[in-house]
Formats: C-alpha cells, sequence, structure tokens
C-alpha cells in the first residue's frame, strides 16, 4: 500500500466522526423547551404556513411531532456519537454549528442595580450609555455566553455564580454598596407593524448582599 | 475501485507553504488578541478558576470534572498557569516556534477550559481548535516561522491540510444554514431574522432601533434572505473548485463555469457577511476568526499571482 493510500485512508477516518458530528439533528424539544414565548410564535407561524399550503397541523400536533421526531434523531445522534465522545472531549471539537438557527423575539437585556447609602441606582444596563459601569468587560464574548438567557431558560448555576462575581466587583469598587441586584430584563420584539411592546418582567433576578 | 483512487488523489499533491503560514500567522493573532483580552479584563481567575477559589466553574463537583483539575490543586495559580499555557501556545503558533506541537497543546488546554466552564466556550472556540489540529498536522511552521532563524524550512508541504481548511469552512456555512429552523429565516416570518438580531441588547453593538422605520427595514430583510441562499448553496463552492481542478474534462456546464470566477461570489459574500457582522454586533473574535481562514481559498502560486497585481498596481 502506498503512502498516498495510508494518508487517504486516515484522512477518511477523521471525517467520518466529523461527518457524524455535523449531522443536522436538532437537539431533543421537550414540552418545557416549547413553552417559551418564541417556540409557541414559531409553532404558530409554521402551523399557520403548513395549513396554508394545504397540509393543516394545528400548533399544539405540530409541538406533539416534533418533540417525538427530535427525541427519537437526538438519541440515534447520541448513539451514533458515542464512540466518538472521549477524542471529541479530549480535543473540545465538534461540527455542531447552529448559529443564530432562531432569532430570538424575546431578546434580554442585563442590568446590574446597586444599592448604595440606602439608594438604589442602576450601575449597568447593556447598550445604555448612561449607565456603562464595566460594559467593556459585559460586552466579552464569554460573559454574554453566561448571562444571555433566554426566557423559560433555567438560571443556571453558572449564571449564579456571575452574579455573585459582579456583586463582588461592586462591593470592591465602593464601600458604601450594600446590595447588588442583576437581573436580565425582557425585551419583547415585534415587527415593524405591529405596536412596539412594553419591556416585559426581570428575568434571573439575583439579590446579593454584601458579607457582613 | 475507481472511487478510492478518486479519493486518493483528492489529497495529493504539494505546493509552497505560504498559505497555511498566513493562516498560521492570521487565526495566531486573533487567538493571542482573545487571551490578552482575558487577562486585560481582569477575567482570569472568573474564567480560568474553580468555585473553590472565587472563579465560575464549578467542574469539581459536576458530572465530569475537567481532566486538568483532577491533575492540579484548585487554586489562583493553577487558573493562571491554565491561561498561561493557553496564550503561550497562541503565541509560539503564531510565531511558528514548534508550530504544530504548540497547536496540539493549546488544543488540549482549551478543550480543559472548554470543560470547565461550558458557556464561555463559544462556537468560534471550537471551530478555532478544529483549524489548529489541521495545522498541527500540517507545513504551516515552514514559512514566516522564527524557527527559519537556525534551521532550513521546506520549500513544499501538501496541499492536503488546506484543502481540509476549505471543507471545514464550507461545512460550517452549509450547516449552519440548514439548522436555520426559526421562522424569521423565512417568508413566514417576514425574513426579518437579521432586524431581530440587531434588536437583541445581548448581541447588537450599538441601538439598531431605527430599523423598525421604512425603507431601513428592507435592509435586514433583504440580508436576511442572501444569508439563507448563501449559506444553503455554499457547497456549490466545492464543486466549482472541482471543475477548476478537472477543467481538461468534458462537459459544457464545466467548460462554462470555468469560464468566470463563480466561487468568488460565495467566497467575497461571505467575506463581506463578517465585516459587517464586525461593524454591527459584539461576536468578538469570531468575523476575524472566520477571515483569517479565508487565505486557504487561494492556492500559493495564485496568492502570489494576486499580490504581484495589487503590487504593480
Amino acid at each position: 500500500m502506498a503512502w498516498s493510500d495510508i494518508r487517504a485512508a486516515l484522512i477518511l477516518a477523521v471525517l467520518v466522526p466529523n461527518v457524524i458530528y455535523a449531522l443536522p439533528v436538532p437537539p431533543a424539544l421537550t414540552p418545557e423547551r416549547l413553552s417559551t414565548p418564541l417556540r409557541q410564535r414559531e409553532l404558530q407561524e409554521w402551523s399557520a404556513t403548513l395549513t396554508a399550503v394545504g397540509l393543516p397541523i394545528s400548533p399544539e400536533d405540530l409541538g406533539d411531532r416534533m418533540t417525538r421526531l427530535t427525541t427519537t434523531t437526538a438519541s440515534v445522534h447520541r448513539a451514533l456519537k458515542a464512540p466518538f465522545r472521549p477524542i471529541t472531549r479530549l480535543t473540545g471539537t465538534n461540527q455542531s454549528w447552529p448559529l443564530f438557527g432562531s432569532a430570538t423575539t424575546h431578546p434580554t437585556r442585563l442590568t446590574v442595580e446597586v444599592v448604595r447609602s440606602g439608594q438604589r441606582q442602576v450601575w449597568f444596563r447593556r447598550l445604555d450609555p448612561e449607565h456603562p459601569w464595566l460594559q467593556e468587560r459585559f460586552r466579552y464574548r464569554r460573559l454574554r455566553g453566561i448571562y444571555d438567557l433566554t426566557p423559560g431558560a433555567r438560571t443556571s448555576g453558572t449564571y449564579r455564580r456571575f452574579a455573585q462575581g459582579v456583586a463582588d466587583w461592586a462591593f470592591d469598587a465602593v464601600p458604601e454598596v450594600s446590595e447588588v441586584h442583576i437581573y436580565l430584563e425582557e425585551t419583547p420584539l415585534a415587527y415593524p407593524w405591529e405596536p412596539p411592546l412594553p419591556p416585559g418582567p426581570a428575568l434571573h433576578a439575583v439579590t446579593i448582599r454584601r458579607p457582613p | 475501485m475507481k472511487l478510492w483512487a478518486g479519493w486518493v488523489s483528492l489529497w495529493e499533491g504539494d505546493e509552497r507553504p505560504h498559505v497555511l503560514a498566513a493562516i498560521r500567522i492570521l487565526l495566531g493573532l486573533v487567538i493571542v488578541y482573545d487571551f490578552v483580552e482575558i487577562g486585560a479584563l481582569g477575567l482570569v481567575q472568573p474564567l480560568f478558576g474553580v468555585t473553590e477559589v472565587g472563579g465560575w466553574s464549578a467542574t469539581l463537583t459536576g458530572d465530569h470534572p475537567s481532566l486538568y483539575y483532577q491533575l492540579t490543586p484548585p487554586t489562583a495559580a493553577s487558573a493562571t498557569a491554565l491561561w498561561a499555557l493557553c496564550l503561550g501556545c497562541a503565541v509560539c503558533v503564531t510565531i511558528g516556534l514548534r508550530a504544530r506541537w504548540a497547536a496540539v497543546v493549546l488544543v488540549l488546554a482549551w478543550a480543559q477550559f472548554r470543560w470547565s466552564l461550558p458557556p464561555a466556550d463559544r462556537g468560534i472556540d471550537t471551530l478555532c481548535r478544529n483549524v489548529l489540529l489541521i495545522l498541527a498536522a500540517s507545513g504551516c511552521g515552514e514559512a514566516w516561522s522564527i524557527e527559519g532563524r537556525w534551521r532550513q524550512l521546506r520549500a513544499r508541504v501538501p496541499s492536503w491540510p488546506r484543502r481540509l481548511i476549505v471543507l471545514q469552512i464550507v461545512a460550517m456555512y452549509f450547516l449552519a444554514g440548514v439548522q436555520k429552523g426559526g421562522f424569521a429565516w423565512y417568508p413566514p416570518g417576514h425574513f426579518a431574522a437579521l432586524f431581530f438580531i440587531l434588536q437583541d441588547p445581548a448581541i447588537a453593538a450599538h441601538d439598531f432601533g431605527w430599523l423598525r422605520h421604512q425603507p431601513f427595514f428592507f435592509f435586514p430583510q433583504v440580508g436576511t434572505a442572501v444569508t439563507v441562499l448563501f449559506q444553503d448553496t455554499y457547497p456549490v463552492v466545492l464543486l466549482l473548485r472541482w471543475w477548476r481542478h478537472t477543467a481538461d474534462r468534458p462537459g459544457r456546464l464545466r467548460a462554462w463555469a470555468n469560464r468566470y470566477p463563480l466561487e468568488w461570489g460565495w467566497i467575497g459574500l461571505g467575506a463581506f457577511f463578517h465585516v459587517a457582522l464586525a461593524a454591527t454586533t459584539e461576536l468578538g473574535i469570531f468575523p476575524y476568526a472566520m477571515l483569517a481562514l479565508y487565505p486557504a481559498f487561494l492556492h500559493p502560486d495564485q496568492a502570489e499571482g494576486a499580490l504581484a497585481r495589487f503590487r504593480i498596481s
């Protein structure tokens, strides 16, 4: 066997798991994941579109079918990936690229408020030039990955530790700060021809008091 | 047998190492910048440290603790050491000091960070690691490398790593396209995806509230439709490149396509999108790391020809 054959075989051996990882299989949908405002709206829009082209289906039916289908396909995909998981884990490699698979209609705005000498003040609100405290840190992509949670998502442990870290920064910066509130303000979006929607509730709110 | 022979021939050939070296340097610079930014922002301990020392990683209490923190004590020094190892290896890759080994160590160390704090590791980090592994198997250190001061660099290196990088870029665009399931990318959602993305306070670099008004809303609509079309059809680039590679074979469509630089329509559009993303969003190194891979589309002879034309003009 010539070196060119061995090289081609090695490349094939590397590409096979990459192709398996690249299969565009969506993660398993659950009723909980389908309950977010974005998913509910998507179900309604796709149901209306399918009905309009002669495939009548209700949003509830569509949701049930998607849940069953994605649960099966995700389980098969997981089984196919299993033999290669040790190497992808060691190298941190993958071929899953769901970049902006859904553009959310319910984004959130990170806000940091503090209680300073008894007065509650906004110190940081994303994209608000009047409240720019530590904006260079908060705009950093790795931090965004931690705090950019959509409505309906669970408040992760990492987010809670991030909130604690933000509170520590505030306590260190100003001794009079006694309390820090970190939350995500829901900013629902509408089409230009729809009336603008009012800001939603404070989500994933965490309050941290200065330790005695 | 014919199929296998075709597969084997796909990966044959060698070329001068300058394009791979350019990717090594450009991608290396982007990675160095990212790790330096972590240090400059004072985020080494929060991002690389474990909860026991005030970091945000709970890897030691999770189901799959990172190998790094199983082997090292959970201290601030360990966090700093992991960050410094990533940064040091990225510098070595960039300057071409044992670039292939540095790329392997960087991938392994970076993966440990990935498992320590998964939400802080983004898609572009994965792509960088994928490409670094290709570079580790390539002759990327054989040009524009500091090692040239004390050893003879090779004049020719295998072409297949550059082709694999092209395949990686094509796969990423295509898979990003076919996984766009959100209604806002399609006619039922009025092609409003980019409009919504630019209204997302976590992603937008500026306030794009003015896009709600016509005629401005029209532009993100066009951008959305073009994005989906561009990404879903991106594998055409491979076909067009294959036709160019086999120009001596018969076929009217092949002959017609080879008369025009059609693939550069997709490649140029991709570059434009990344420049636009860099100007309008807070995606960090994403657009720059992607653009760092674009030299892979050029054969070193083409790159030299293009540079020569640029110099003349």
